[in-house]
């Protein structure tokens, strides 16, 4: 019961935590956040030595195909469809297991400080939550328990985003999040449907052992794909992820960067050989991922808020790992998953160290020479740059340099995506730096009021941003921690990988070069924009869209139609004397005018419509 | 020698519990506890009746016109659970809005007891007697709140338009009996002609009959009474509408659908109607219901057009019973769950404090957070599961129609209604964000829980949960129910 019980330790810290949270409330105490963070983090380190110890049990039963496997109860059993509440542990889980339950409990370490001042234990209660459901979406055995988690990190990651309430934006913000994960669930459901009728079955082993028709694997993988758009962040939903920003720091790091947004590569990951099976799907999948990492890396370059910075550069790493994913080598992108949560954590950590120390301000330009204040901060920033930008040794450089090589040598690799991806590595680079060297180097801009209050971030954050810097450092050097073994076709053309090795390290210099030319000296202000507006387009064309739909359909049925109906056909038969007019029944007469509408139209249908009765 | 008395022992009970209710409310008018306590015992005895009764075998009673089956009996423990849930849980609103209180519970029974008989009628005459039965106290209870004048006016239409479908039923009744010579539902069907214009008179009788339940459980193009009636009735009796009678029509409908005997050639041209039929009022309840339920500021409104909805994907499961098993587990499980939900919902709605001319908007839910911790969450567990997210048992009830409907070919239907819980989602969650991220507006209205309504709401809401985690107990025991016997 090793599984269930790292699944489930979380699950208890949250009602611990949230009993506890009720308990002050109910005696009009207010809860405070060391309690809180004391039940939370330890829950979650709990979890994280048992998922080692199951580690370890999975390394003695020697990899591979190997896995763990614990049913708990027979969850529901309608027609042919029998489904089992229960979780494998496989290889594959194994890392995103390990990931979940090691970087979520240093961000719950890392809470403690960074809310001390306005957080909650019901904070604490929700990280909890998310990571209950986030264990349950990489370890159900089945589709639809997926799916349950699935929608479960949605919910907390809603309940997250606008849990400092008092702003406007939080509240659109976590709807935005919520109703554009409802549509890419849409795909998750469908894909259930579909995968039900035609392969019988809902176990996740069965089904990605189960061979489709073309066709139907086809529109299988699209689905899935499309469900994976809206967790990850990919075009066409991908612009709840900068406004999910809008939440706590440390909810950023773990939700927005280290594991929710990457369980689209899971799902991708775990059905492998049924997406494997269809081309169209594949390279759509690897177009899509190119897409938005260029499109998210060019954005990135306008941001000026520290954290919509980050948010992008997430959507564009995302978008690497897909393109892993769509040529044929999901290893590699599993690999940068992990390798992204260590130095994206880090980064996020210590940008939410920064904004801790300026009490608040998000702003780039109004920083600048922190590096001489927060030394901690700076060094393991350092490296999360140093990470992300891909440059050797560090854990960034194996994972971005595997993808690269991957989309010339993969089965369904491709020159042109290749390309993209080069030129998304070096803005990559370039507003990475941009970002470093405006928070860090250079003259001081902090206003005078946020310069009073300037400190050190305290132990428990600067802990985890140490741990997390080792891991970015290190977190490369044992290779791709997942094989999947029907990807390995034979290297399409040989390019070795040292030219790959060549180019992708110079790139990153020379994007990192220009940043530091234009922005070490004589900084000028730049005001934040969105090159592409996508937002600003599904809001005119969707939102105010539906919304101006309904209230029109509103109007036409509640008092249009029936108004106008009335005075047009003279129906309006005064139903009976002075009591009627005094209570206003003027439309229930127009509601039964409908109704015997109805009524004709059904009569026709039968007289007309059923063969053989229309002599009658 | 009085026959087959005793396993009618459910409903006789309930028959004279409604007697001593009223003795009891005649006599002491002062207190309204005499009759509380009377209405909730009579509930309670039935109910053991109806469950102790539960057997595999069914017995057809009255001449073949009253069925005692684990069905029947099922759907009246149910729903004398439901009515007291409600008498418990709403005791303060009808103190609050000085409601007539003795006359209150035992027209609330009666409207108990036609739902049951109706669940349990095999002829058209018990049928239409226990309809209007069940009708009847609802007409009077939606007027309880005497000195509103919205209240009058959702009596008033909700009489007018009942009277009117009724009338619909009577006139499809005497088509049937015109076409057949019977009135027994179970024989009309099975010694129809087949193709011969006595069977249009049939069919056509069939339809009207057909009509007036989709009247009942307001699907469209039959809904517009249904935000009037919600918004102006007191909320327990909207409450009562949403799961009582929803109930009662549906398992009604299912059974007067699946009576008819489609294998003939020409009948396989109705089943077609009645197939489009269902589908067309399905998509317009869902579509309707859906986009209209976002623009909604008036709870007890959004609430109408959500279960103007809820009618649409419980439609979409009566389409999925059209196979040849009868496959009406999914029907079953959504009633039983949406009971639930709303019950939850009714009664918290009937804690907020508003004043009843202007009612509850959804600003009144500002800030609930911090000012009602607890009330937040049963709110929050009873939203999402009306918008379906798994672990709530509105997440399985939607996918149990959604597989059956897919089983009965109606693609293109369950796409529209995926897409719909997708609109639904929005106007779900923006109470909670309402509630959970906005401080409290001014003027937002206080909410004053009440022991005896927790306790309901929490029933409720951990059988939402409950359900919602571990459904299989449930749709098991729903699967081993036949329709008809």
């Amino acid at each position: 019961m090793i599984i269930s019980l790292l699944v489930f330790l979380p699950l208890l810290g949250f009602s611990l935590t949230a009993f506890y949270h009720f308990s002050c409330s109910s005696r009009k105490k207010e809860p405070t956040v060391a309690v809180g963070g004391f039940l939370a983090t330890g829950a979650m380190v709990a979890s994280f030595c048992v998922s080692i110890v199951a580690w370890f049990k999975l390394r003695s039963a020697g990899f591979g195909d190997a896995s763990i496997e614990e049913s708990l109860f027979s969850w529901m059993k309608v027609g042919g469809l029998q489904v089992d509440f229960g979780f494998r542990f496989d290889r594959l889980s194994a890392v995103f297991t390990l990931v979940i339950t090691g970087v979520g409990s240093l961000i719950h370490l890392y809470s403690i400080g960074y809310m001390e001042n306005d957080g909650s234990a019901r904070y604490f209660a929700y990280l909890n939550l998310f990571c209950f459901m986030m264990l349950n979406l990489v370890l159900g055995s089945s589709l639809p328990q997926v799916f349950l988690g699935w929608e479960g990190v949605g919910l907390a990651s809603y309940l997250l985003i606008g849990f400092w309430s008092q702003e406007m934006g939080n509240v659109a913000a976590a709807q935005k999040a919520f109703i554009m994960n409802r549509i890419g669930d849409l795909g998750l459901l469908f894909a259930m449907f579909l995968g039900f009728k035609f392969a019988g079955t809902l176990d996740l082993a069965q089904l990605s052992a189960f061979a489709f028709r073309p066709d139907v694997a086809t529109i299988f993988g699209l689905l899935i794909f499309l469900a994976c758009t809206g967790k990850s962040a990919q075009i066409p939903l991908f612009t709840w992820l900068p406004d999910a920003m809008a939440g706590p720091t440390p909810v950023s790091a773990l939700i927005h960067a280290a594991t929710m947004v990457t369980s689209g590569i899971y799902l991708l990951g775990r059905l492998n050989p049924v997406i494997a099976q269809s081309p169209v799907v594949m390279s759509v999948i690897g177009a899509i991922g190119a897409a938005t990492a260029l499109m998210a890396a060019i954005t990135a370059c306008f941001q000026t808020d520290i954290k919509k910075v980050l948010a992008y550069s997430t959507i564009s790493q995302l978008g690497f790992m897909f393109v892993a994913c769509g040529v044929g080598a999901a290893e590699t992108g599993v690999f940068h998953v992990m390798t992204h949560a260590f130095f994206k954590a880090l980064l996020f950590l210590g940008a939410g160290s920064v904004i801790h120390a300026l009490s608040g301000t998000q702003d780039i330009f109004k920083m600048g020479g922190l590096r001489r204040v927060l030394p901690w901060t700076f060094w393991t920033f350092t490296v999360g740059w140093a990470a992300i930008l891909g440059l050797p040794p560090f854990s960034g450089f194996f994972s971005k340099d595997g993808i690269l090589h991957e989309t010339l040598v993969a089965s369904h690799g491709n020159p042109v995506l290749f390309g993209i991806l080069a030129f998304s590595a070096f803005l990559t680079a370039f507003y990475m730096t941009r970002l470093y060297v405006l928070v860090f180097t250079g003259d001081s801009r902090v206003s005078e009021e946020a310069k009073k209050h300037i400190h050190e971030s305290p132990l428990v954050m600067v802990i985890p941003l140490v741990v997390l810097s080792i891991a970015s450092l290190v977190g490369g050097w044992f290779g791709a921690p997942v094989r999947f073994e029907e990807t390995h076709a034979a290297p399409a053309h040989g390019v070795s990988e040292a030219v790959i090795m060549v180019v992708s390290v110079g790139l990153a210099l020379a994007g990192a070069y220009i940043a530091y030319r234009k922005y070490s000296s004589n900084v000028r202000m730049e005001l934040s924009k969105d090159p592409f507006r996508i937002d600003e387009f599904y809001l005119s064309f969707f939102g105010n869209g539906v919304k101006k739909a309904s209230s029109m359909v509103g109007r036409f049925l509640e008092d249009g139609l029936f108004q106008k109906m009335l005075q047009a056909s003279g129906v309006a038969v005064d139903l009976g004397g002075n009591l009627f007019k005094t209570v206003q029944t003027g439309s229930a007469q127009g509601y039964l005018l409908m109704m015997v509408l109805a009524l004709i139209g059904l009569v026709c249908g039968l007289i007309f419509g059923v063969p053989g009765y229309g002599n009658f | 020698m009085i026959p087959d008395i005793q396993p009618m022992k459910p409903w006789i009970c309930l028959s004279a519990g409604i007697l001593i209710t009223l003795l009891v409310s005649v006599i002491r008018t002062e207190s309204k506890r005499p009759a509380q306590i009377s209405a909730l015992l009579t509930l309670a005895a039935s109910a053991v009746f109806g469950f102790s009764g539960i057997s595999a075998e069914s017995q057809v009673l009255m001449s073949g016109a009253f069925e005692v089956s684990s069905l029947t009996l099922v759907s009246l423990s149910a729903m004398c659970g439901l009515a007291a849930m409600f008498i418990l849980g709403t005791g303060h609103y009808l103190s609050r809005e000085k409601i007539h209180i003795s006359d209150y519970y035992h027209l609330l029974l009666i409207l108990v007891l036609g739902a049951s008989v109706l669940v349990a009628s095999r002829n058209l005459v018990v049928t239409f007697i226990a309809l209007e039965v069940m009708s009847l106290p609802a007409y009077t209870l939606a007027g309880f709140r005497r000195n509103d004048s919205r209240s009058n006016e959702a009596a008033l239409k909700y009489f007018i338009l009942g009277g009117a479908m009724g009338a619909v039923f009577l006139l499809g009744s005497s088509f049937i009996f015109g076409a057949t010579g019977s009135l027994d539902i179970s024989e009309v069907f099975s010694q129809s002609g087949a193709g011969s214009a006595g069977s249009l008179l049939l069919y056509l009788g069939h339809l009207l009959v057909m009509v007036s339940f989709l009247f009942k459980v307001a699907a469209a193009p039959l809904h517009f009474w249904k935000p009037d009636v919600y918004e102006g009735s007191p909320t327990p009796v909207s409450g009562l509408m949403a799961t009582i009678i929803t109930s009662a029509a549906f398992i009604s409908l299912l059974r007067l659908i699946h009576l008819v005997d489609f294998s003939p050639a020409s009948a396989g041209a109705y089943l077609d109607l009645v197939r489009s039929t269902i589908r067309v009022a399905a998509m317009g309840s869902l579509l309707i219901g859906s986009m209209i339920m976002i623009t909604q500021r008036n709870l007890k409104r959004m609430l109408a057009y959500s279960s103007i909805t809820h009618t649409g994907y419980l439609l979409l499961g009566v389409l999925g019973s059209f196979d040849p098993k009868m496959e009406i587990t999914s029907v079953l499980v959504y009633l039983l769950g949406y009971a639930a939900m709303s019950t939850g919902v009714f009664v918290l709605l009937s804690l907020s404090k508003a004043p009843s001319d202007s009612g509850t908007e959804l600003i009144d839910l500002t800030g609930l957070v911090k000012r009602a911790p607890f009330l937040t969450f049963l709110w929050s567990v009873f939203l999402f599961s009306m918008a379906g997210m798994p672990f709530t048992v509105g997440f399985f009830t939607k996918y149990l129609v959604f597989m059956a409907s897919l089983g009965g070919g109606e693609t293109g239907l369950v796409i529209v209604a995926a897409l719909c819980t997708v609109i639904g989602a929005y106007a779900y969650v923006r109470p909670i964000a309402l509630m959970t991220m906005r401080d409290a507006a001014p003027g937002a209205t206080d909410w004053e829980p009440t022991i005896g309504s927790q306790i309901v709401a929490v029933t409720a809401a951990g059988f939402v949960l409950l359900l919602g985690i571990i459904p299989n107990a449930m749709i098991q025991y729903l699967k081993g129910i036949p329709l008809i016997h």
